[in-house]
């Protein structure tokens, strides 16, 4: 598959989706995505087990992510973004921004005064 | 069929021995939420959930306090069972029981973690997924392979004993109840991918 039809297969991710994929730019154990992300947003995006367990069995079966097992004493699955997965995660990024943008622009909240 | 209401077939509370009881309940696979409210509702009166056999669940008696529930369907032979239980025990689930791949997770109150095992309806329709994959082997061995037999047996000989046309009649209502809760969890399915946001 290229690259093209894996974006039109995995896009748009779902808010926890993409939080997984972009927290996996450094390896990270489960819960250590968990801790990541609620972190960055303050709590605001808390990932359920469950969820994250599916979205990190969707993510690796798009290939988008890969595991490895951990050598260490701890046994943990780690978790990595893959090329692939990055150029997906640079498109979503370069999609949000346009959308952002363009609400902003039909909002009439452009510039400096749009913190009403 | 009147929606979930002919499920709750409640029975008694029976023998009631020191600190823990047995209390049977008919719940089928598809009311997993009404489930895990009552199991909520036991915990507030200090009953708390230790095992659990088809249509019977064993509490033990403890403090009073409203932890959550929440049941999670998983085969426990995938490769992947144990990576699976360790998101669940890291973010704060306790597993209270399991019974037949259904898993039964607890979170006691305070718990600054996730609030719910699924962020949204699309992940939660997943599981009913995963369900419907454990259900298909049974229900595929049913149909293919004893179901025929059972047929052929019955139909093939007149002098046919009363235990196998008993044997038999039981099949077939199995047979119709199984295709009536794999409706049920599809149309389960459907509605929680309709409602999902994106």
């Amino acid at each position: 598959m290229n690259i093209d039809e894996v974006i039109k297969k995995a896009t748009p991710l779902t808010e926890a989706s993409f939080y997984i994929l972009a927290a996996l730019a450094e390896p990270l154990h489960g819960y250590g995505i968990m801790q990541k992300v609620a972190e960055l947003t303050h709590g605001r995006v808390q990932l359920g087990p469950g969820t994250l367990y599916g979205a990190l069995t969707n993510l690796q079966s798009l290939g988008l992510i890969e595991s490895k097992d951990n050598s260490g004493v701890e046994r943990k699955k780690l978790y990595c973004v893959t090329m692939t997965g990055r150029q997906v995660a640079a498109y979503e990024i370069d999609r949000l921004e346009e959308v952002a943008r363009h609400g902003r622009l039909l909002m009439g909240m452009d510039g400096k005064n749009d913190s009403a | 069929m009147g929606g979930c209401s002919w499920g709750w077939m409640e029975k008694m509370i029976q023998h009631e021995t020191k600190q823990t009881k047995w209390f049977c309940k008919v719940i089928w696979a598809w009311q997993d939420e009404k489930e895990e409210k009552w199991l909520e509702q036991q915990a507030l009166k200090g009953w708390h959930l230790i095992s659990v056999a088809p249509f019977f669940y064993q509490f033990q008696k403890g403090d009073p306090r409203p932890v959550t529930y929440r049941l999670d369907y998983k085969v426990m032979v995938d490769k992947d069972y144990k990576e699976y239980q360790e998101l669940f025990r890291a973010s704060g689930w306790e597993l209270a029981a399991t019974m037949s791949n259904w898993h039964y997770y607890r979170l006691e109150p305070g718990n600054e973690q996730s609030p719910d095992i699924y962020n949204s309806n699309r992940t939660r329709a997943q599981k009913y997924r995963r369900l419907l994959a454990g259900v298909f082997p049974v229900g595929f061995i049913f149909f293919v392979v004893l179901f025929p037999r059972m047929t052929d047996l019955v139909e093939g000989s007149e002098g046919i004993g009363l235990f196998y046309r008993i044997a038999y009649m039981l099949m077939v209502f199995i047979l119709l109840f199984l295709a009536y809760a794999v409706i049920r969890i599809v149309v389960k399915i459907r509605r929680l991918e309709s409602e999902s946001k994106e």
